[in-house]
Parts: structure tokens; sequence; C-alpha cells
């Protein structure tokens, strides 16, 4: 991407010298030198092979019928030229950033727009203090929110609650399409448009906190005036305007990325990747800029959170009341109050309950149960003073880095090998438990392959790799769900190496945390594969095994799986597994599995080193 | 419970107040209703730094105020808000008082008088019946009532 800048770049630089010095600026004598990288990114060119393609559908977007930067950049110098006062107010409204950017470039031009102003651009402009960039955890109900969402909250200058505040984000326009199938397949292959949408946080805060749980993380953004400006003036362009939506690469984050590209004036990634993901993009900004992000997020926890949290703060006499009042929820309430003297006692427990229901009429909208018992709850706590302030929960939970690149050496009965396995991953099973849900696997595009002394060999290529364990964190039985798993992509079935499949696994089951960071499991698979090679289409599986984390740089899987083909002929299949893993640093870790398939009479070593980046 | 059933009553009647922002601005059916049209249409909506709702059935005048802006903020956060309100604080409650521009010095009063009528409305048999929408039309006009009270 840099070589094809610096070509084109000295390209338009000798073109464009002989009327580097014409001081009458004009759509005859473009002056194309001008066009810097800021200018491709204001009209989102891609640079491609042999030129920059327009990558925004929307055509109003552009002046010209078949944009090109350099056309464009005259087409604008030309409109500008011909444009009574009206006419350039408007076009003061549609295109704020790409006159202010030329504006900056020529003095002609800066005198013909001297005295024009966009008034409501103005006046939203001067209503906004700062910008944040919001993180919201990933989201199992809807695939294209697996690996989280990326949206810009404005932070307005007036004293008033920040849930007031606008937001802007990017995502598909789906019409009303709800098949999942098509809409998996429309948003991998470029099937949808994207835009922009702008609502104020309160409806993020409900949607993504209250009825999906997923806990967001507010970064501010360190930006300089003249950043702040440009980043509005652009996102006020790009109000209108489509793209072609890939749930890949050409989504929220990559989109998020790109407004804030052009408020910097920079690239953030050299190495261009396949896929954006937006915990990659809270990285890469902090690893790119000394300022942007460095002060301490701030956390707005989901209901779900919440209630934990003010669990584990809840004293354990009104702990144990709390839990009797959930086996009978509609009668024991008034006789357990009863038993609290302290005003205060009562309100904790009344306090929360409410937040329990809250957190369990998301997840259940249709229980009667939790309705009626939540009413009851409400009608007794506003007998009772209010809570004399918010009690501040809001702890600190760091993001994981979310890419993975491992290195291993493996030995099983016949050869050695070394091998390599890359994660675009958002979380996996053994890392460090941080944010992400404790014990369980969200991964894309888990490419796994190794070298004998005489091949190369694939491992694995899944596609998506997602394993939730739902686990609870308070030791309720209710707070908690069913395990679930999918996964899908390729694998080398055989010890021998020599059979790729096809596969679709999809787990159920259940997890248990008995003890501090200990989770016993017990999963059902159904597998599906082609081709059959000499297994089966179609496989059941039973699997059980136990995860135990000590502290944060400890990991351990222990698990027995019994493998059942549909078809009788074919002997079912008994594996073992061990996975150990000791981090060296938040970073870094040592990890060791050892697998032994009973039928096949094979074993398999790994002894790798993962880096997280 | 008089000042409960007569707001019930005239919130039914759809004679309260000078406007019902749900029937005359059309909130449910613009912003909340489920249809794909309608959350396609909610994925491209950009308005900046207004609130205001636009829809055939309302002119812009009469829908654009604080009003209407309370009105669609208690739609679409009344479960937190149920919540709040019972606990006497919280974020949501505090974003309403702001929307309606009650004084700091005002809104202990406010969320007061508030608590008191959702104390009584709750305690109806109704209440357990009423779907989500109703339930915000209701608490909606509670807070109108506190406010015009002691805003």
């Amino acid at each position: 991407v840099k070589t094809a800048n610096k070509f084109r770049s000295l390209w338009l630089f000798l073109w464009g010298t002989a009327l580097f010095l014409c001081p009458q600026v004009n759509a005859q004598n473009a002056p194309e030198h001008l066009i810097d990288d800021d200018w491709l990114r204001l009209l989102h060119f891609r640079t491609g092979i042999w030129q920059e393609t327009p990558d925004v559908i929307t055509s109003e977007f552009y002046l010209t019928s078949n944009p090109r930067p350099d056309s464009e950049l005259r087409a604008l110098i030309d409109t500008i030229s011909k444009s009574e006062t009206q006419e350039l107010q408007s076009l003061a409204c549609k295109f704020p950033a790409r006159i202010h950017w030329l504006t900056e470039k020529s003095s002609a031009i800066q005198d013909i727009m001297k005295d024009t102003e966009c008034d409501s651009l103005n006046q939203w402009k001067d209503s906004i203090q700062s910008i944040s960039l919001i993180f919201a955890s990933g989201y199992l109900g809807n695939p294209a929110s697996y690996y989280g969402h990326l949206l810009l909250k404005f932070n307005a200058k007036a004293k008033r609650n920040h849930l007031l505040d606008k937001t802007m984000d990017f995502g598909a326009i789906l019409n009303g399409e709800n098949n999942p199938i098509l809409y998996i397949l429309k948003g991998l292959f470029g099937g949808y448009p994207g835009g922009f949408s702008s609502k104020e946080f309160y409806h993020r805060s409900e949607t993504y906190g209250s009825e999906e749980l997923r806990d967001l993380w507010e970064y501010p953004l360190q930006l300089r005036a003249n950043e702040l400006q440009r980043l509005l003036e652009h996102s006020w362009e790009l109000r209108r305007s489509q793209f072609t939506y890939y749930f890949m690469d050409k989504n929220c984050a990559f989109r998020v990325q790109e407004l804030i590209s052009v408020a910097l004036g920079k690239e953030f990634s050299e190495v261009p990747t396949p896929w954006s993901i937006p915990a990659e993009v809270i990285h890469v900004l902090s690893q790119n800029s000394d300022t942007l992000l460095q002060s301490v997020p701030i956390f707005h926890p989901s209901a779900q959170t919440i209630f934990r949290q003010h669990y584990e703060l809840t004293p354990d006499s009104v702990q144990e009341l709390f839990q009797e009042s959930l086996t009978s929820p509609n009668d024991s309430l008034k006789p357990l109050l009863a038993q609290l003297f302290e005003t205060s006692s009562k309100v904790q427990l009344l306090d929360l309950l409410l937040y329990y229901h809250k957190y369990k009429f998301a997840t259940d909208h249709d229980s009667s149960i939790y309705q009626q018992a939540k009413n009851n709850i409400t009608q007794q706590r506003l007998l009772l003073p209010p809570s004399s302030s918010t009690t501040n929960l809001s702890k600190y939970e760091p993001l994981s880095k979310p890419q993975i690149i491992r290195l291993f050496w493996g030995y099983n009965n016949m050869e050695h090998r070394v091998g390599l396995e890359i994660m675009p991953a958002y979380y996996n099973a053994l890392s460090q438990p941080n944010s992400q849900p404790l014990f369980s696997t969200m991964e894309m595009l888990n490419l796994k392959f190794f070298w004998t002394p005489n091949r190369l060999i694939l491992n694995h290529w899944w596609l998506v790799n997602i394993e939730n364990l739902s686990l609870t964190k308070t030791g309720l039985s209710s707070d908690g769900d069913f395990a679930w798993g999918l996964r899908t992509g390729l694998y080398n079935q055989k010890k021998e190496y020599n059979q790729v499949a096809l596969l679709l696994n999809g787990s159920w089951g259940k997890a248990w945390l008995p003890f501090n960071n200990v989770a016993p499991y017990l999963l059902s698979d159904l597998i599906l594969q082609a081709p059959q090679w000499d297994s089966d289409y179609i496989k059941g599986s039973l699997r059980c095994g136990v995860y135990i984390a000590f502290q944060k740089w400890l990991g351990i899987q222990i698990q027995g799986q019994f493998q059942v083909p549909a078809r009788t002929k074919i002997k079912p299949q008994y594996e073992v597994l061990a996975g150990l893993r000791i981090s060296l640093s938040k970073d870094w870790d040592i990890r060791l599995y050892y697998t032994q398939n009973l039928q096949q009479k094979s074993q398999n070593l790994e002894l790798g080193s993962s880096f997280y980046y | 419970m008089k000042k409960y059933a007569m707001i019930a009553a005239l919130i039914i009647s759809g004679t309260a107040f000078a406007k019902n922002p749900w029937t005359q601005c059309g909130i449910g059916a613009m912003i909340f209703d489920d249809t794909p049209v309608a959350a396609a249409i909610s994925n491209v909506i950009w308005d900046l730094g207004t609130t205001a709702v636009s829809s055939a059935t309302m002119s812009e005048g009469s829908c654009s105020g604080k009003e209407t802006a309370a009105a669609i903020f208690i739609q679409e956060t009344y479960g937190s808000l149920e919540v709040e309100t019972a606990m006497g604080n919280g974020e949501n409650l505090a974003a309403l008082m702001d929307i309606m521009n009650v004084q700091d010095s005002q809104k202990s009063e406010v969320i007061a008088s508030m608590r008191t009528q959702m104390g009584q409305w709750i305690s109806s048999e109704k209440y357990g019946q009423m779907d989500q929408t109703t339930k915000a039309q209701t608490f909606y006009s509670i807070m109108i009532t506190a406010v015009g009270e002691n805003g």
C-alpha cells in the first residue's frame, strides 16, 4: 500500500509540477499535486493495483459520475468557483471536511469560502465537548456481534446526563431480512449496504447493557481541537452515505477506525489483514498513538455484571435471605423482610432482588413468575426510603489482546514436527481470565498447520469456533445457562493427516462452578462432516471434563470424549485430552497439550508458546 | 388513591394532557415497532442534535419539545426506570430529570412524588396486566404530574 502510494505521489508530482506555480486555482489547471493521503481518506478511496477505487456507494457523496481523486478535486474547485452564495452554503453543509481541507491548501478557495458557513453544522459542532470510543463486548445472540461492536459517542458541552449524548455507529442495513443463513452469507460476501446511524447513548445502554447483557468500555479520545473538528465534519459528511457491508473486514470496527484516521491524518495499520475486529482496533489505536487512548476507560457494566458485583458486596446474612426468596419468589418476601430489623438491610435485600430480576427479565421476557415477583419487590421497595446514592461498582476490567500466534513443537507415534497456529481470536478457554466469559472460547479463522520432515500439513482451519460454558459467577443455580458450542471449518481427521474434511459441530450441555475457578462440564455434540472418509457423515459424542484456573497464571483442562458414528459398522472412538497454560506475562504464555486416541492407538504431544498481540 | 385513579382514567381517555406523544406523535409505531421495515429505517436514522420524531401523524411543532423527548426516553428505558424509581436514584432517572429541565434543588421532591404515585399505581391489580407501552404511558403521566407539582 505504501509503495503504491509513493508511485502515485511521484507521478502526480511530475504531472503537476507545471501547474504548481500557478496562483489562480480553477478547474482547468487543477493542482493534482495537492492530492495527498488526507484527500484519499476523506473521499474513501481504496488504493488498488492500478488506481484508487471509491468505497462509498451513494452517488451523492461524489461530485462526478466516475469518481477519481483528481477528477473529484477538479470538480470541487470548479463547483466552488462557479457557485453563488446560496449554493456555496449548500456545498459547505454537504462537504464540510473536504472544503476545509481545500481551504487549507489554497488561499484562493479560502477567499471564496471565507464568509460561507453551515449554520446547522456549526450549531452541532459547538455543542460537542469531546468524543469517546465505545467498545461493546461480544454478543452471542447475533453473528455480526460475536466479536463486539464499536461506536462513537459525542459528549455534549451542556451539563446534563451522559445518557443523553449522541452516538454514531456503522452497521448493515437489513431491509427486513431475518433469515439467519442468508444473513450470514450476505454479510460475509457483501450482500448488504452499510450505513451510519445516530442515536442517544441511552438507546445503546439499554439495548446492550439491559437487554443483551453486554459490558461497555468507554475510551475518551484525547483529540486536539483541529482533530476533533475534522472528525465532526467528516461524520457529518458521512451521515447519509452508504458503503458495501462486509462482516469480516468492512464492518463497524473498520469504519470507526477510518473516521479516527481521518481525524488524526494517519493510518493505524501498516499490515493489511482480511479481518477487522473491534477489540483489535482498540489495541491498534492505543499502540499507535501516545495519547489517544491514554486515560483509563470508563466501564459501563451490564445488568448481569451489576447484579453479580452487588451480590459479591452483599453481606452473607442478606445473601442467604436472597437465595431463600428465590425458592418461592411470590410468597416468601414479606416473611423474609420481617426477619431483618435494620431498614438498610431491607434496602440491600430488595435492591439485590431488583437487580436480579432486571437481569433475569432480559433473558426470560415471557416469565410471568419473574414479572410478578418483580412487582412485589418494587412495591415493597417503594415503601422504604430511597438509596442515598448509586454504589460505584464500575471496576475497570481490562480487555484481552485479541490476536494469538502460537509456535509449537509436537510429537506423535510416528514423527516430530513444528507448527504454527494463528488466531485473530477474541478469546480462548485457556486464556487468562479477564473480561471474557470464564472458560469460554470465541475464535474466528483459527488456522493451524505444521511441518513434518516430509511435508506441510493442515491440521485445521476453523471459520468459527465458539464454546460458551455460560457459567454462573454467583453460585446461584439460576445465574447461568446451558453450555453450547458451534464449530465449523476444515480439519484433518486422521493420525496420518491425509483426510481433510468439512466439519460442522454443534454442542449442548451444562457446566458448573462448584468452587472458585473450577468448572466441570458435560457436553453432547452432533457432528456433520463431508467427505465421510472412513468415518461417517454424522457422528454423536459425549464430552466430560474440567477447567481449572489458579489466579491468572495457570490454566488446566482435562477432558474425556466418547464419539459414536451413526453407522454401527464403524467403531466408536475414545479420546482423552489434557491441556496446560502457564502465563509468563499478560501477552505471553506456554501451553502443553496431550491427546490420546484409545481406538486408533495414537498419541500426540504439543509444547508451544503463544504470543498475544 | 383518588389521585392515581384520576390519572389512570384520564390517560385511558387520552385527555389527560394537551398531547399524548404515544398517540399524537406516533412513538410506539414509529420507533419501537418490531416490524423489519421500522428496524431497517431506524438503522439509518441520523438526527444529530434534535430528539424530535417524524411521522405522518405529527406536526413538527407539537412533537419536538421536552415532553416528547421524555416520552421516547421512557418508552425505551422503562425497565430501568421502574427499578431506579423504586430505589429512588439511578442514571436513567437522572437523565429523565435533565430532559425535563428539573432544577437540582427540586429533583428529590419530584422523585419522591413519583415514588408515592408509583406505589399506589403498582399496588393495583391492573398493573400486572398492563403491557410495556401502557406502563410507559402511565409512568410518563406520573412524571408529568410530579414535575408539574414540584418542578
